[in-house]
């Protein structure tokens, strides 16, 4: 089934929920190409769920406390879908 | 018993405003559609529990003693939760049934409205429609956890099915007072089973 646009979003929002992580896992985690990966990173950057970390080696990206707000409300809906099967 | 009654409809009341507010902050967040129709049908059922509880606490008690205008008062007063909560088990039962051409949409509203609004707004059309409606939810949830087993669609299955249970006790209350404790039983049971488990979902 193909995904929409929020399932895409939790699925970045879910992988980054262990810890911050590099691109390249990330976007394999998400099951992401490239691409769509950057317009949608840059769409949570900028809506602050997300922290881009750049150092002199590596870029890692962790969830800001919006974002785990967000990745609980997430389960929650999961929850919710799986009680009330919708 | 009737107090019980009240303090159960009051519990409806509450558990199904909780589950509106839940299923609407959820869609606000997340955008599906189905969040939408869902919290719908349970606000519709919400208010319709709303205006039982105003009922019963304020006025019921008082129309039944007393003479022909204060029954069509009586009249008046039951379709205001009567149509609530047969809209909102429509609206629950469109979507778990996946019906999603309009005309037949309007085509199961129509029915309903015609048959009840032919039935006189008795009690013996709501408890036969809501019945109906009621049954065929449950049946639909008890085929979704035959698929897909899960533990708390199990609780809000059995929850739903207590419900049911103590709906068919309703409508053979006359028989003999004593069903009146299995009515009692099945709705708190019912009613219990639900609200925990939409507390274990929101935590």
């Amino acid at each position: 089934m193909r995904r929409t646009r929020i399932d895409i979003i939790c699925s970045i929002l879910t992988a980054l929920e262990k810890g911050s992580m590099k691109p390249t896992p990330l976007l394999s985690k998400a099951n992401l190409p490239h691409p769509l990966f950057k317009k949608y990173i840059a769409e949570l950057e900028a809506a602050g769920l997300v922290n881009k970390i750049l150092s002199a080696k590596s870029t890692t990206y962790e969830l800001t406390d919006e974002g785990t707000q967000y990745v609980r409300e997430y389960h929650r809906f999961l929850k919710f879908s799986a009680g009330f099967r919708l | 018993m009737s107090q019980l009654s009240i303090l159960l409809d009051i519990a409806i009341f509450l558990l199904t405003t909780a589950i509106t507010w839940m299923a609407f902050h959820l869609y606000m967040l997340f955008r599906k559609p189905r969040y939408l129709q869902f919290s719908t049908g349970f606000l519709c059922i919400s208010i319709g529990y709303f205006f039982v509880a105003i009922i019963n606490v304020f006025t019921y008690p008082n129309i039944h003693t007393t003479g022909i205008e204060q029954l069509a008062l009586a009249n008046v007063l039951r379709s205001l939760w009567f149509i609530p909560i047969l809209v909102g088990l429509t609206i629950l039962t469109i979507l778990y049934y996946n019906i999603n051409e309009r005309r037949l949409q309007l085509l199961f509203v129509t029915l309903l409205i015609a048959g009840f609004t032919l039935g006189g707004f008795t009690e013996v059309a709501f408890f036969t429609a809501s019945s109906i409606l009621f049954f065929f939810i449950a049946l639909k949830l008890y085929h979704h956890h035959r698929t897909e087993p899960d533990q708390s669609s199990l609780l809000i299955l059995t929850g739903f099915s207590l419900l049911f249970i103590s709906k068919l006790f309703s409508g053979i209350l006359f028989i003999h007072e004593g069903l009146y404790i299995g009515y009692y039983i099945f709705k708190l049971a019912g009613v219990g089973l639900i609200t925990h488990s939409t507390w274990v979902i929101s935590r």
